[in-house]
């Protein structure tokens, strides 16, 4: 699964009433918010401008039309104003919620809070389920390292982690929702209006997103156990006379919990932005990544911009949220 | 006391493992010593035998020793790296169990064989009638968990029927008794926040949690500043006296044991070549090797030379280093505090003091790695570092001539002359061309730390900086690296810069030695002025805690040379 940059960080003035440790974290998390938003928002915008064809009036204008027809739409969306003021003015329709899309002229926020069910679903569930099975087969290709059930472990997560998602969707589509009938072919059901047609809607498409990242997860965390069990604190710990449970649990799980807490909120920001294309249309959930595909398609930028900011925001929240999880992870880290 | 001989059989050829012997007990044929007496002895290690099994055959770590300890008793196991010591003390507590590990012979507790005990009764044993305090306290702590937490974790694990603040509060106890101070609110301190010092009472503080009779104490003291040394010392003097418990101290370093032992045993691949009482040991020992663990003791020969006056190579004028630890806003600590010293050329000025004094940020900066604050740093040509542990500071995936040729090559060697330099480096620094083809992980110890000091020499320095040059080697090597660089600066002419927390091992090379404490330079001077006559007390302190053989040893009590230390 791409990683996405971590959020570039700045240090903004910080007023003198603000004292304690986690509100100057908060603080400056927010200022840091405001920077990248600026940043990747200008950035988005550029690369749109820059693209050939990609003047939205002839687009807008169909293809039969005249020269003066091409000129009033131009006139009359504001494209022939310079780049900082076609850029302000949609930053501010994005602000006040009224953006409208070029390609259908309808409202982008309202689609996106359409769309954004589906993809909180799909990231919510597969990240559970990725969470889970990475930290469990980590486990026990560490515990039986070397041993039989390690390389078999192995060979799994990088079969895994080399499965395409279009291939293991188009495969399990086939054969669950086909040939067999027992899973729903695509298509997405809210949680509200039917709890079990949801599920049975989002279990393949939890378990396509989830297999590549199942393999990365446990193939890390078995590094970072192994690293840990020959510690110092681990031979203590048996020392100690604890058993053996205990001392796996406690002193090298713990301890190597650190580096997948902060992999998974990338990965889980990066699902939440829109980042699952692939698996939303493969299993044609409708969610914020194929509408961001759909707008790329059409050269359509205030979705993509809006889409964009909503990937960096959730990257930088969650990155806070990590940090702090991290810090009560490790109390050698304070939030800074 | 019982006397205990070394092996019945002598010195054993080797033997392979053979089948069943794990868990076998004492073989017969074995000749019983003091059997009456040994039904009570607290520990009694018969014909152990440990070996790996690696690549292409087997290492014999642990070689037929016999060992016993009563309660109240403190054993010194005496050898340098590599000689067993540590696998003897793993093996006792069933660390050292695994598919590649052979073990053979009897090592009884208290009567109980504890050599093919199975895993759960080990797991009742262990941290309730043996404990085990390690080297490193720092990375023998858990760093996310408190302290108090892991010593209840301890008591809880034993006796599942105290609570969980129950088992704080023995904490608590427990780390008192151990001289902490603030023992009610450490409890919930992280081990990052506590001195070496402490976290090494912890330590001591979770063996002696559930009352265990048989400590097992692994180099308590090697990672600790001599000060706290000479207190951690005391602490398990103390202990010994008022808990009955029977110690077993193990260490390379001779210079500890004095205080404490009342036998010592001798250990050298993975046999024990020599045990008797501490005042033979050290008055009449009988084997070579223990004469040559003996003799690294004893201060190497002051050297004579001749001084050359010239212009200083270095001089640092009211050099300042501050570190903010919370953000910009927060008050700075001060690593260095105004620091101004010369250093003339060819001389070899000592800058010593403990942990956290500032002088290996000193040094740092001087060899340009850290920014100062304020003040400057002015030298003359260039100018080499070695660094303290040469296992860390070595790339481990380069062999020895690549890691010299990229040295070479940073000075600006034409590539066509680095190969044939860096055999010239190599063998100048005493080591064999032939191991030019070798890696870090293939050297001992001092020929890594050669390699280290080899490739300080690379662009020709004016000015090396060594920061504890031998402090992580064996005593018995740190003479050797000592001549070396004696020998290369009367060569070369460089002059050098040591940095070390001991005074005892600059005292044979200094020509000047600074005190640094807390940041500062308190005392100056040439090495005769200040180990002679001491202004700073600080200073005092530090020649107070230095490790010193006894004299002529009394057997009935033992004459401290060490100051006394209290908490």
């Amino acid at each position: 699964m791409a990683s996405v940059p971590a959020p570039a960080r700045l240090s903004l003035p910080v007023p003198a009433l603000v004292r304690s440790p986690l509100a100057r974290f908060i603080a400056r998390r927010l200022a840091s918010l405001v920077a990248v938003l600026f940043a990747i928002t200008v950035l988005t915008f550029l690369i749109f401008q820059a693209i050939p064809d990609g003047d939205p009036a002839v687009r807008m204008a169909g293809r039969l039309a005249t020269p003066q027809q091409v000129a009033d739409v131009r006139k009359q969306w504001g494209f022939d104003q310079p780049i900082y003021v076609q850029y302000e003015r949609t930053i501010e329709k994005i602000l006040d919620g009224s953006v409208i899309s070029y390609s259908q002229q309808i409202d982008v926020e309202q689609e996106i809070v359409r769309d954004l069910p589906p993809t909180i679903s799909l990231a919510l569930g597969a990240g559970v389920l990725w969470l889970v099975f990475g930290v469990l087969f980590g486990l026990l290709s560490a515990v039986h390292a070397g041993r039989w059930l390690d390389r078999l472990l192995s060979a799994v997560a990088l079969t895994g982690i080399s499965m395409p998602v279009f291939f293991l969707g188009a495969i399990m589509l086939y054969w669950l929702g086909y040939k067999w009938g027992v899973l729903p072919l695509g298509g997405y059901v809210p949680l509200t209006s039917d709890p079990w047609g949801w599920f049975t809607h989002m279990l393949m498409p939890w378990i396509a997103l989830s297999v590549v990242s199942i393999g990365v997860y446990s193939r890390v965390l078995r590094a970072n156990l192994l690293d840990v069990m020959s510690e110092d604190y681990v031979r203590t710990a048996r020392a100690k006379g604890l058993s053996e449970r205990r001392v796996l649990i406690r002193h090298v799980l713990r301890n190597s919990l650190a580096g997948i807490v902060t992999l998974w909120g990338l990965d889980f920001a990066w699902v939440i932005g829109g980042g699952a294309i692939l698996v939303e249309s493969v299993f044609d959930l409708g969610g914020v990544g194929q509408y961001a595909a759909q707008s790329i398609e059409r050269l359509d930028v205030p979705p993509v911009m809006v889409i964009t900011m909503l990937v960096a925001a959730a990257v930088v929240v969650i990155g806070a949220l990590v940090d702090v999880l991290y810090a009560v992870l490790d109390p050698r880290v304070r939030l800074s | 006391m019982i006397d205990i001989g070394s092996h019945p059989d002598g010195v054993q050829p080797f033997r392979g493992p053979r089948p069943g012997e794990t868990g076998a007990g004492v073989r017969p044929g074995m000749p019983i010593v003091a059997g009456a007496a040994s039904a009570t002895a607290l520990l009694d290690v018969r014909d152990l035998s440990v070996s790996f099994a690696i690549r292409d055959g087997a290492v014999r770590a642990v070689d037929g020793v016999c060992l016993q300890l009563q309660r109240g008793e403190a054993l010194a196991i005496v050898g340098e790296s590599g000689s067993g010591k540590s696998v003897c003390a793993m093996t006792l507590m069933g660390l050292t169990r695994g598919p590649t590990t052979t073990i053979s012979g009897s090592a009884r507790l208290q009567g109980e064989e504890l050599i093919g005990m199975d895993a759960a009764r080990l797991r009742r044993i262990r941290g309730r009638r043996m404990a085990m305090v390690f080297q490193d306290p720092q990375s023998s702590l858990n760093p996310v968990h408190r302290v108090g937490d892991q010593i209840a974790e301890q008591i809880r694990a034993h006796e599942p029927l105290v609570s969980k603040a129950q088992a704080l509060a023995r904490a608590g106890e427990l780390m008192e008794r151990v001289g902490i101070p603030l023992a009610c609110e450490r409890v919930r301190a992280y081990p990052h926040e506590l001195s070496g010092g402490m976290r090494q009472r912890v330590m001591i503080a979770m063996a002696l949690s559930l009352g265990a009779p048989l400590l097992l104490a692994d180099e308590p003291t090697t990672a600790l500043d001599v000060t706290v040394q000479a207190q951690i010392l005391a602490e398990l003097k103390q202990l010994r006296a008022e808990e009955d418990l029977g110690i077993a101290l193990i260490t390379h370093d001779f210079g500890i044991v004095a205080d404490i032992a009342d036998r010592i045993a001798v250990m050298q691949d993975g046999r024990i070549v020599e045990q008797g009482s501490t005042a033979q040991i050290f008055d009449a020992p009988t084997e070579p090797y223990t004469r040559r663990l003996l003799d690294a003791l004893a201060p190497a020969p002051r050297r004579t030379r001749t001084r050359t006056d010239g212009a200083p190579v270095l001089e640092l004028d009211g050099l300042r280093v501050e570190y903010r630890m919370h953000g910009r806003r927060s008050a700075p600590i001060q690593a260095v505090a105004g620091v101004s010293l010369s250093v003339g050329a060819g001389e070899t000025l000592a800058i010593v003091g403990e942990s956290g004094c500032g002088k290996t940020t000193l040094l740092r900066t001087v060899a340009g790695l850290v920014k100062p604050s304020a003040g400057t740093v002015c030298f003359e040509g260039r100018l080499g570092m070695v660094f303290q542990d040469p296992q860390a500071s070595l790339n481990p995936r380069r062999c020895v001539g690549a890691t010299l040729e990229r040295a070479l090559r940073a000075h600006a060697y034409a590539r066509h002359h680095v190969r044939a330099e860096a055999i010239r480096l190599a063998e100048r620094v005493g080591l064999d061309a032939s191991l030019a083809e070798r890696y870090p992980h293939e050297l001992s110890g001092g020929q890594r730390q050669r390699v280290g000091i080899a490739r300080a020499l690379a662009g020709e320095p004016r000015l090396v900086l060594l920061d504890e040059p031998v402090s992580s080697l064996d005593a018995s090597l740190r003479r050797g690296v000592i001549e070396l660089l004696d020998e290369l600066q009367a060569e070369l002419g460089c002059a050098y810069v040591v940095v070390s927390h001991d005074l005892g091992a600059v005292e044979a090379t200094a020509d000047r030695i600074a005190v640094m404490h807390a940041g500062e330079i308190v005392e100056m001077g040439s090495a005769a002025d200040v180990l002679q006559r001491p202004q700073h007390p600080y200073t005092r302190e530090l020649l107070a805690a230095r490790p010193c053989l006894p004299g002529p040893v009394r057997s009935d009590a033992w004459t401290t040379q060490r100051g006394s230390f209290s908490g």
